[in-house]
């Protein structure tokens, strides 16, 4: 017999990948109850408006997220700036390219166009969360500029931009069908997605003399 | 009215009738658009649209075919072979890219479907073809670029051309999904992370340079998006 919790993971699972993959929308309600073997009306009874099914979906992945990152930044506090960065990047990205639809969710077009409520009793944490996975970079991306190990002619904030678009667009490259294009292969895995941000994250050390 | 005159007449319905599409697709997404809302955008009875093209997905691919055929023109402007280096045609290059996909969120969206084009479109439709030949050519010139960078030393030699190209591709991709949304960006993680404007082309270009004298730690031998095998 199904528990509660086990109800609720259910709705959730199917909430990240419908909203992940399709976008989030009232119409896609259906499709959620639908995937979830769910009726709308459970689904609104758990879930009464569209920001709550949002924000449970997201803050559900945020957690597990932050939870794998926290010990790797832990581990690289010593570290310098620069191995800290590419640390906590490959672990995101590792973590993401197994749960890709909730990445879609937090942190492409997907999510991004949601108008989420700022005034909602969940936006909070789900504020907190967001935040501390862009300190654990950014801050290693500010002590590798202060100790010379990564390039200081721009300011860390427009780096870790540059660096999440990076990443955006190749993890993408996971899902690509594409045939290949002039001989280039587009359809990479994991491995080859991760080798591909290193090319990316290179480009931040600083150049030495 | 003279069979030339018809000839022009002809095509220029066909061309409101793919300005009409592009509209529509950029607006609805490819899943959501309707021949009904084409025929109804273009001014033309549903019937009356299908004399000029076969099906949704030929219009799609017609559509994508040529908004890589003006992306081509451009960057042919732009990295035509001159005495440039290559990492200042690379730097053009994508400059061009970018104020391209920028003029037009919608194209860009639609730019964004075209990666999973084949899940979206019928495998043997008449216009695939001239669909892939157009984005191939594209291919063909970003690795014509890289190449000439990587012969006068411009470029880095340490990762292979086509790990290169999907690099900066996807990246040039990622980085305009991002700044579309650093408003949202902004109110999910509350200033100063959100709020900077990105410098996409010096960013993303510089990881084309060449590598630190010693290399540069996780970076050698990479050959991905080259099958073994392949020249």
């Amino acid at each position: 017999m199904e528990n509660a919790q086990e109800k609720i993971d259910r709705i959730l699972d199917a909430a990240e990948n419908v909203f992940g993959l399709d976008g989030v929308s009232q119409t896609h309600l259906s499709a959620i109850a639908r995937r979830a073997s769910a009726t709308e009306a459970e689904l609104a009874e758990l879930y009464p408006h569209l920001d709550d099914l949002f924000l449970a979906a997201s803050l559900r992945w945020l957690r597990e997220y932050t939870g794998t990152l926290r010990p790797v930044h832990a581990a690289n506090e010593n570290a310098s700036g620069y191995e800290h960065f590419r640390a906590m990047i490959h672990q995101g990205i590792s973590f993401s390219l197994q749960r890709l639809p909730g990445f879609y969710l937090l942190f492409s077009d997907v999510g991004l166009k949601y108008p989420v409520s700022t005034d909602h009793p969940s936006f909070a944490e789900y504020q907190s969360l967001i935040r501390e996975t862009f300190d654990y970079a950014g801050g290693a991306l500010s002590r590798g500029q202060a100790e010379g190990t990564i390039r200081s002619d721009m300011p860390p904030d427009q780096l870790l931009m540059s660096m999440w678009g990076g990443a955006l667009g190749l993890v993408q490259f996971d899902r690509d069908d594409s045939v290949p294009r002039s001989g280039v292969r587009l359809k990479l895995d994991a491995l080859e997605i991760l080798d591909s941000l290193d090319v990316l994250i290179a480009s931040l050390q600083a150049k030495r003399a | 009215m003279s069979a030339e005159g018809s000839e022009r007449s002809r095509a220029q319905r066909n061309e409101d009738i793919l300005s009409a599409a592009e509209r529509v697709f950029a607006r609805d997404g490819f899943a959501a658009t309707t021949m009904e809302a084409i025929a109804r955008e273009a001014g033309v009875s549903k019937g009356g649209l299908y004399r000029h093209v076969a099906s949704k997905d030929e219009l799609f691919l017609t559509i994508l075919a040529r908004s890589a055929g003006e992306l081509e023109a451009l960057l042919r402007e732009a990295c035509g072979e001159g005495t440039q280096q290559g990492y200042s045609t690379l730097e053009a290059c994508v400059a061009r890219a970018v104020a391209f996909a920028r003029q037009s969120d919608g194209r860009f969206r639609l730019a964004l479907d075209s990666s999973a084009i084949r899940d979206l479109v019928e495998p043997h439709n008449p216009a695939l073809p001239a669909f892939d030949a157009a984005i191939d050519k594209l291919v063909q010139l970003g690795l014509g670029v890289l190449q000439r960078g990587q012969q006068d030393g411009s470029i880095r030699t340490d990762v292979h051309v086509h790990a290169l190209a999907i690099s900066l591709w996807g990246s040039i991709v990622g980085a305009l999904q991002i700044e579309r949304n650093l408003r949202a960006i902004a109110t999910r993680i509350a200033a100063p992370h959100g709020g900077t404007n990105t410098d996409l082309v010096t960013v993303i270009t510089s990881s084309a340079r060449p590598a630190r004298a010693d290399g540069g730690p996780h970076l050698q031998e990479k050959t991905f998006g080259k099958r073994s095998g392949e020249d």
